[in-house]
């Protein structure tokens, strides 16, 4: 894949994210006492083009599954901005939302949770399309998903078969086939992958590509494994307790990240290579991410920060464009390599 | 003598739907201060391999063959005396730390057990081993914190009190099944540093199952490589990274995306999936997703054989140069 070279016409993006902030409220410790809000998406900016992939990485508690329920309506912003095929969707009520639900679609993690047992394929695949596009009639419908099937590497003839069935990557073609019955635009894809062994996910990322190639689908990838992300995203997003820390053309981030958080993600990850793993000297970051309940002042990153100074404890580093169509927050960030 | 010596180990669950034929006729060796890796997927029969020699199998299992660990048959070891063994000079750590800790106790009140109980010491003396062995972990203010519950400490500091407790009696034996699955990258990195120095300071022999071939290049001396309850391969580190020579070994290396390598190509998937352990096939259980399978591999499983000092290999195929 070759780096992004995307240029900022920001018209021609299909989905646009300015500043969201999705909070939630939770009850205090006790009568009387201050309820508490955790910031699970604390101001995230980024453009997503059709036929392009943004990759979301960050540890637990990053906000990055939180981001993708607000973009398929599923938790309502709290602040900020969602505009798809240039529409504002956060604020509308669910049947205002529902034209545009079309648009986009969900493909979970767990392949075996979130398909029902006692539903065939046939009508699993056939689910959004009942309540999408009530206009089909049976018939048509049960064509459209034998030739999804086929799209996405299943036997059309096991249309009347149940998941169980079937192993764990083809489980996760169905959801696929299910998530693309609509025609959406894009897919919002949550940790597709992490559930299925390596030489199955390798299967699946490489169907998800050759449908965005033919479909000219956006995707948003989110996952915890840089690897995969790396293999399939155009832009990569990194995400710190609810904030984003950086963000860069996907050959940039990996080749000359400038956060220091994204550096210390690159350099934690176990290389299956003996030689190079026995060399490593320090451990890239020390301690645990600190709770979303109660994030650090200034700077989340400041408390395991290597480069950490009196400032990032004090002021909070504001989003910023740099080179290259990177943007980042950090008031010392990492030379260009 | 090796320190865990396994002989063809069997081992079968009863169900509903049939015999489910988890391991296969395993046989590996570990010997004193040494980390094996057992690498697999899902199904792969490495989990139920190390619950079957620890004695530790569902009620519906059933294993067959030998364990010897320092000499002593444990298949033939009674109950109670296997449990013994068990907290004393094996110990285990699982993916899930939390399902390791009893949330109702403090961490001090369970790691004194261990002691006052496997070891006979007394209450004081107990807890001044047990902050030496969170302090060994690198669990911060030791002394305080083992005070406190399960749940007030961090998904990584879970998981180090659960390597102190494991390490408590000193074992010579540490099983490791997927220990940093559950964490995240940069946490993941601290607890494997942890666990490589911990084995040279115990001088201990760690037998690692996982599914991540990063973990196992940078933790493990030897490795055996699982599928479908069957070993197919085993080498040193180096030479099974460097010169895998079980078609499935090759499969698994070049179908992981890899941050030291150029993007861009489309990976090289394992075409199909493994197959069911209630019919396996008659032949080798890969021969099905096999790109250089001939009708022969389709008849009979192939035997482990050695092809190169320490580096055995399960395949009738001529090995590639």
């Amino acid at each position: 894949m070759s780096a992004a070279t995307q240029p900022s016409e920001r018209t021609e993006s299909l989905l646009q994210v300015r500043d969201l902030e999705v909070h939630f409220t939770l009850p205090g410790d006790g009568w009387l006492a201050r309820r508490r809000v955790v910031r699970a998406v604390d101001g995230v900016c980024f453009n997503l083009r059709a036929g392009r992939t943004l990759g979301v990485v960050g540890e637990s508690g990053c906000g990055k599954s939180t981001l993708a329920r607000a973009l398929l309506g599923l938790v309502p912003a709290t602040g900020g901005s969602i505009r798809l095929a240039g529409e504002e969707i956060t604020g509308r009520t669910a049947a205002a939302l529902r034209p545009l639900r079309r648009k986009v679609q969900m493909v979970f993690q767990d392949p075996f949770a979130s398909l029902d047992p006692r539903m065939t394929l046939g009508q699993i695949i056939a689910e959004p399309l009942r309540a999408l596009n009530p206009e089909l009639d049976a018939a048509e419908r049960r064509r459209r998903v034998r030739h999804l099937m086929e799209r996405v590497g299943l036997a059309a003839g096991w249309i009347d078969r149940y998941p169980h069935e079937f192993s764990g990557g083809q489980c996760q073609r169905i959801g696929i086939a299910r998530a693309l019955a609509c025609g959406p635009e894009l897919l919002v894809c949550d940790e597709p992958v992490s559930a299925l062994d390596v030489s199955v996910q390798a299967q699946i990322v490489n169907l998800l590509m050759e449908l965005q190639r033919e479909l000219g689908l956006a995707l948003l990838f989110i996952a915890h494994d840089l690897a995969v992300v790396r293999q399939v995203s155009h832009e990569v997003m990194v995400m710190y307790l609810g904030r984003q820390a950086e963000l860069a053309p996907a050959e940039l981030l990996y080749r000359s990240p400038r956060h220091p958080y994204t550096r210390a993600l690159l350099d934690s990850v176990p290389l299956p290579d003996p030689e190079r793993e026995r060399a490593r000297q320090a451990v890239p970051l020390a301690g645990d991410p600190p709770s979303p309940l109660s994030p650090p002042a200034g700077c989340a990153f400041h408390t395991r920060c290597p480069r950490a100074q009196a400032r990032c404890r004090q002021s909070r580093p504001a989003l910023h464009p740099l080179e290259e169509g990177r943007q980042l927050a950090c008031h010392f960030p990492l030379p260009v390599q | 003598m090796a320190l865990l010596e396994v002989r063809d180990l069997e081992i079968r669950f009863h169900t509903d739907d049939g015999e489910v034929r988890a391991v296969n006729g395993l046989s590996f060796r570990l010997e004193r201060g040494e980390t094996l890796g057992i690498v697999g997927e899902s199904g792969s029969g490495k989990s139920q391999a190390v619950l079957g020699l620890m004695g530790l199998l569902a009620d519906n299992g059933r294993l067959r063959g030998s364990v010897r660990f320092d000499g002593e048959e444990l298949t033939r070891l009674p109950r109670n005396a296997l449990a013994r063994l068990r907290g004393r000079r094996i110990a285990m750590v699982f993916q899930d730390p939390l399902s390791a800790l009893n949330p109702h106790l403090t961490v001090e009140r369970q790691m004194t057990e261990v002691l006052t109980r496997h070891e006979g010491m007394g209450r004081r003396a107990a807890r001044r081993r047990a902050i030496e062995m969170l302090e060994a972990v690198q669990v911060p203010d030791a002394a305080r914190r083992i005070r406190r519950y399960p749940h007030e400490f961090s998904g990584g500091m879970r998981q180090r009190v659960v390597i102190a407790m494991a390490l408590l009696c000193r074992p010579d034996l540490l099983i490791a099944d997927e220990p940093t699955t559950a964490l995240d990258v940069t946490v993941q990195a601290q607890v494997l540093r942890l666990l490589r120095d911990l084995q040279q300071r115990f001088h201990m022999s760690i037998l690692l199952i996982t599914h991540d071939l990063g973990v196992v290049a940078g933790l493990s001396d030897r490795v055996l490589v699982m599928y479908a309850g069957r070993a197919c391969e085993e080498a040193g580190v180096r030479e099974l990274f460097h010169h895998p020579r079980h078609p499935y070994t090759l499969g698994l290396l070049q179908s992981v995306p890899r941050l030291d390598t150029p993007a861009g190509e489309p990976l090289r998937a394992i075409p199909g999936s493994p197959p069911s352990l209630l019919q396996l096939p008659a032949g080798c259980a890969f021969a099905e997703r096999c790109p250089r399978a001939r009708p022969a591999c389709r008849e009979t499983p192939p035997a482990m054989r050695e092809i190169a000092p320490g580096h055995h290999l399960a395949c009738h195929l001529e090995p590639p140069p």
